[in-house]
This record gives structure tokens, sequence and C-alpha cells, in this order.
């Protein structure tokens, strides 16, 4: 494992008392990358370690709090708006995701930073709210005819929504995993055993179903860019879920979502990363992944972690083809690949001149 | 599940070469220097070789280093050619975020472009304004100004006049002490001010000359020695100056800002004020209390800088 921020928060005191120079530089970016800085910022402050770090890097973990904090007040301003939104209480509405972590008030959401809001309704009432949402103000963007289809025919979720005036992104979802998945992931238990916000129009999912979702969001996902985020999240996470609940609750979640494999992968891969002991329940979700998955997630894992690795560029690859395969089975991502495919050709001879339009506009501040 | 494991294999074995084959074609062309510039220090990977020669024209030696050094680095750039893309041939990338593509004869200034890009976007351990500093006997004047008004010429002849550079883009205030950090690069002149530059002080070189930029005409002036020189010592502020240029006045004309609108404007003027929350403001408000502020119309740069001087000394 070559992941300075991964070493971090596995052993903040040793990181910081054996790091070097090079060690810092890359902490630095891979943090920043990552949007963990606020994360570290608050580990340090907590665990009495702020006057080990060089005051260099304590000047990026103070950039990485005063964003964090700043988003935070936004986040709180957005949901009070979209209190206003679903008052009638006419069906249940979840808040997932990051969101969660911070309205549910876990200590590990401080510091952290999000793109967007993620709202869950049951399937039965998506249009109804999706209405709702469309009606306070919340729009469609701007995106290609089959970039529109694919999220309304395949995916768990709308085309993204933003406030026309505020700006505000919002990800509303039927599911949390695409439709057009053989993964038949349900949400039923999930929403039915939502904590109510106090004084709120929402709920946020149970401790054992957030770990769910977000093993499935990790280990069924395409992209990579994001993996040690997320794989910061969930161990921090984890953590905090086994303060509050025991580790069965996370096997019950996972038997009820038809997620055991997501979870099974989740619990192994913080055992082979973060060192945690593998609880003996995880034996209960053991029949859902063969030995020959469970191999090839350590091994991409492990390859995607390490830059190094001759297997890294290759792992990225496979992660890639292996998350499009389960969001979508072969045959439509046979049908996805080669439609895409086409519509960027019929862009390419525009695609420089949208870039450099694109490059043009960009302020600071954007690539938070 | 048959085809997946198929299929996965496959991809492992045809991305394994791919990647061997984009190591060996790129291992050779790369180049790595080190800008130890004070409060940043960046590390830059290049594929093209011909940037550290031009930036050498603009940094001394001390500054700009080819290799890497026992540092801490607080940007990794990569500023190279990729295999594929549309837009330019030299993308400007911190870590995976892109910033902007540069065609081979833009790339001096996309690359300053890029490094202010750095800080002000990831930056905000301290209050930036948006304004020019510079300092004689221990104490900072501070020129915000939009684009266009004439701050970087202003700024240009008061540096020639023997003031010590800070920034001519960034007011960093330290929240802690209410002092400006120095983060000495070279001034960048456009359009207008390079002619009006070459005919004020025609034995002062402007380097990097481009043609064309998104901002029009480009060149730079490397700072002074002394600006080199005390490029880690703070100062503090004791003015705030508006400068605009106006042909049609007589000469020069002045007023004062009272604190209130001063602190609007220089809030205004911040890149980060927003994002610093409670501290921000609070910086801000310590700084409005600890300076004077004026607002000035000059058709001639030498009477302005006589005026910023005699403010100074009547402090």
């Amino acid at each position: 494992m070559q992941s300075e921020c991964i070493a971090f928060l596995k052993s903040p005191a040793e990181f910081c008392q054996h790091a070097d120079n090079a060690c810092w530089s890359r902490f630095i970016q891979e943090a920043r990358q990552y949007a963990l800085l606020g994360t570290c910022y608050f580990i340090a402050r907590e665990q009495h370690l702020w006057d080990l770090i060089p005051s260099q890097v304590q000047a990026h973990l103070t950039s990485g709090y005063h964003y964090a904090e700043k988003q935070k007040i936004t986040l709180l301003h957005e949901m009070l708006a979209l209190e206003k939104v679903f008052t009638d209480g006419a069906f249940p509405v979840l808040v997932v995701k990051g969101t969660a972590y911070r309205l549910a008030g876990y200590q590990f959401a401080r510091g952290r930073v999000f793109s967007d809001i993620d709202l869950l309704v049951p399937p039965e009432h998506f249009t109804q709210a999706l209405h709702v949402l469309n009606n306070a103000g919340y729009l469609e963007m701007a995106m290609s005819a089959y970039d529109r289809r694919y999220y309304l025919r395949w995916s768990h979720q709308s085309p993204p929504l933003m406030h026309f005036l505020r700006g505000a992104n919002i990800d509303l979802h039927h599911h949390i995993f695409p439709v057009a998945s053989r993964e038949d992931i349900r949400v039923e238990s999930m929403i039915s055993t939502a904590l109510p916000l106090k004084n709120s129009a929402f709920s946020t999912p149970a401790p054992a179903y957030l770990f769910m979702h977000a093993a499935v969001h990790l280990f069924y996902q395409d992209e990579t860019h994001k993996l040690i985020k997320d794989l910061c999240d969930l161990y921090q996470m984890y953590l905090e879920v086994m303060k509050q609940e025991p580790v069965q609750q996370i096997i019950d979640a996972a038997q009820a979502s038809q997620a055991q494999a997501a979870v099974l992968y989740a619990l192994q891969s913080l055992q082979l990363i973060f060192g945690i002991r593998l609880p003996e329940e995880a034996a209960q979700l053991l029949p859902f992944a063969s030995r020959y998955r469970q191999w090839q997630m350590r091994f991409l894992l492990s390859h995607l972690l390490d830059k190094t690795s001759f297997w890294h560029r290759p792992a990225h690859l496979a992660w890639v083809v292996r998350g499009h395969l389960l969001k979508m089975g072969p045959f439509t991502l046979l049908y996805h690949a080669v439609a895409k495919t086409l519509e960027q050709l019929k862009d390419r001879r525009t695609l420089g001149q949208k870039q450099r339009e694109l490059d043009a506009q960009s302020r600071p501040g954007d690539a938070h | 599940m048959v085809q997946l494991r198929l299929f996965d294999t496959a991809e492992v074995v045809v991305s394994a070469l791919l990647a061997l084959c984009k190591n060996l074609s790129e291992a050779p062309m790369n180049q790595s220097f080190s800008l130890d510039l004070a409060p940043f220090k960046f590390l830059v990977h290049t594929s093209a070789p011909e940037l550290f020669q031009r930036l050498s024209e603009l940094y001394p030696p001390s500054v700009l280093q080819s290799g890497q050094n026992d540092l801490i680095y607080d940007f990794e750039i990569h500023f190279k050619r990729r295999f594929w893309q549309p837009g330019g041939s030299l993308a400007f990338r911190l870590g995976q975020q892109h910033f902007r593509f540069a065609d081979a004869d833009q790339i001096g200034p996309v690359f300053e472009w890029g490094l202010n890009w750095c800080v002000a976007t990831y930056q905000s351990r301290y209050l930036w304004i948006h304004a020019a500093v510079l300092e004689k006997d221990g104490m900072a004047v501070i020129l915000p100004a939009p684009p266009g008004s004439g701050k970087s010429t202003l700024c240009a002849m008061m540096m020639l006049h023997g003031w010590r550079l800070l920034s001519d883009e960034h007011c960093m205030i330290d929240p802690a002490s209410g002092d400006i950090i120095p983060c000495v690069r070279p001034l960048s002149l456009k359009n207008n001010s390079l002619s009006v530059m070459a005919a004020l002080y025609p034995q002062i070189p402007l380097r990097q000359r481009t043609e064309n930029t998104p901002k029009g005409t480009m060149a730079y002036l490397a700072p002074s020695e002394l600006s080199w020189a005390s490029r880690t010592v703070t100062a503090k502020p004791r003015l705030v100056i508006f400068p605009k240029y106006n042909a049609e006045v007589d000469g020069l004309t002045g007023s004062i800002f009272p604190p209130s609108a001063l602190f609007m404007q220089l809030a205004l003027n911040c890149f980060n004020y927003s994002v610093m929350g409670e501290t921000g403001f609070e910086t801000l408000q310590a700084l409005v209390q600890q300076v004077e502020g004026f607002s000035f119309e000059y058709n001639n740069g030498t009477l302005a800088v006589q005026q910023i001087e005699a403010l100074l000394n009547a402090e």
C-alpha cells in the first residue's frame, strides 16, 4: 500500500512522527486530490498531533478546514430550503451518502466535503418527488439526448438537478444501484428502517444501512478517482457504526438489501488495508462471493493503491470494465460503449473548441 | 458470469501491454524542476524542454532549480503532452485536476496563470486580496484594482523607483499576525502597459513577450534583486490605494475611503473571503483598522508614485 492518506488515517501519531519531507509532499498532493485535508485537520487537532506537523503542511490542512466549514454552512442553508419543499410528508424522503453523514451528526463527517445532495424516495413516489423538486426550481442540467436517456432507462436516479438560482445540485434516487444491473439491490428495508431527523421532513438510513450503501457505492463503482477518499470514509464510518450497533446489524442490512457481496468486500478490504479484525459474522456472507471474486478484489485494490506497481494501470482499466459490467451487464454495456464512441466521434471536430471555451470559463474554486 | 471473467482477463492483458508501451514512450521526454517561491514550493514535471529555459529568464537560480530537492512541495504540477487531447498540445494539471491546455508558443503565460490558479483555488490559510503589494521603510501599500485599471503598470513603476515588490497579484494577509506574506513572482504586463513601460524605461527588458493570448499581448518584468532577496520578509500594511488610470484627468485626483466602504471594497476584491468565514471577517476588520484607504485617478504615473510616497511619509 502506498497511500499516504491511508497511512495517516490508520495511525496518525506514527505517521506524524516518522514522515519525511517527501512523505509530507505526497501527503499534501493526495489529501488535496481526495478532499481529505479537512478530515485530516480534525484528526490532527483531536489527537493533539498538530505541533508534530510541519507549518507548511498545517497551512494546507487549515485551508481544507476552512473549505469544509464553508461547505457545511452551504449544505445546511440548502437543506433549510429543501425542508420547505417536502412539508406534506406524503411519502418518506431519505437523505443519503455525504449529506446523511452530516445531518445525522456522525463524527467522521466533520471536515468532509461533498459535491451534491443525494435524496432517496420509494420508487413508486419517484415521479411525484421529481415533480415537487422541479416546481421548487431544481431543474435538469443540459445534456445530450443519449445521456438523458441513459439516466432514465438504466440508472438508479434522475438526471442531475440544479437549482436555477442557487446552483445547488441534487441527485434524486429511486434505487441505490442502476436498475439495468443484474444485481437486484433492494431499497425497501433501507427506507422502512430509516430514522426520522428531529423536526425535519427528512430521514437518514439506519447506521448499518449507511455502511451497506457506502459498500455498494465503493465496490460496485466503475470510477477510481475517489477510491482513497471512499476507503477512508468507509473505515471511519465502520469504526463509528461499530460503536452504535452490533456487526450483525450490518450483515442483516446486507441480506435485506441483497448486497451481501459488496458488504463482504468492504469488511475484507478494511481488514486488508486498515488491519481491522474481520468479524466472525462475516462468514455468513462468504457464499455470496466466489474465491475468485475475493481474490480479484484484493488484487485490484492493492494494485490500484500502489501507483508504482506494474499492474496499476491494468487494474485501473479492469476496475472500470468490472464496474460497468456490474452496472449494466455485458450486452447493454456493448450497446452503451458503441453508442458513446459514435457520439464522441461525431463531436470530435468541435471538442477542441469546446474544451478551450470551458478552459477560458474556469475560475479559481471550480476545482473543488 | 463466465463472459465477465474472460472479459476481465483479456482487458488486463491488453492494458498491461498498453501501459508498457506508454511508459517506454514517455520516460525519456520528461524533465522535472522546482520553484522555491515563498510561501509556496512548486515541483514541476514537464515534457516541454523549453519551459525551464524560458522560466530561467524570469526566476533567479536560487528560486528555479532543476531536479527535485529534499523539500516539502506544496503543489506538484504536470505540464505535459498527452496521448490524445482536444484543445492544445500541453495540459496543465495539478494531480488529476485539469486547469488549461496550451499551444507550444503560449506555454509561458499559461504556466504562470496555472501557478496563480493553484494558489487561488487551494489556498485559504491566508486571506487573499487580489492586489499588488509593495513596501518601503517597512510599510506596505496595497493596490487592489480590477483588470485594465493600470495597477500592474503603477506597480512596475514603483518597483523601478526602489520599492520592494511583495506581489503584483497576491496580497496575502496572515490572520494570526495581520502581516502581509510576500509571494514574489514576475510582474505580468499586458497590451497598452507594454508600450507605456517601453517608452518610460527603454533600458528595462520585458521578457517572454507572447502575442494572441486570451488576455491579449503579454510580457513579464523580472522582480528587482531587492524583492527576490527579501522574498520571505513580511511587511506591515499601512495604505490601501485603489488606482485608476484616466487619460482625461489633469494630473491626479483622489479621495479618502471611510473604513466601512474600504472594508466592502476589499471584501469584493478578495478571492477567499467567503471561504474563510469568520476568520476572513476578523482578518479584514483588523486590516481596515490598521490602514488608511484612498482612491486615485491619474494620467501621470510618476505623479501617482510621488503622491503615494508623500502619503506614506505623512503617516
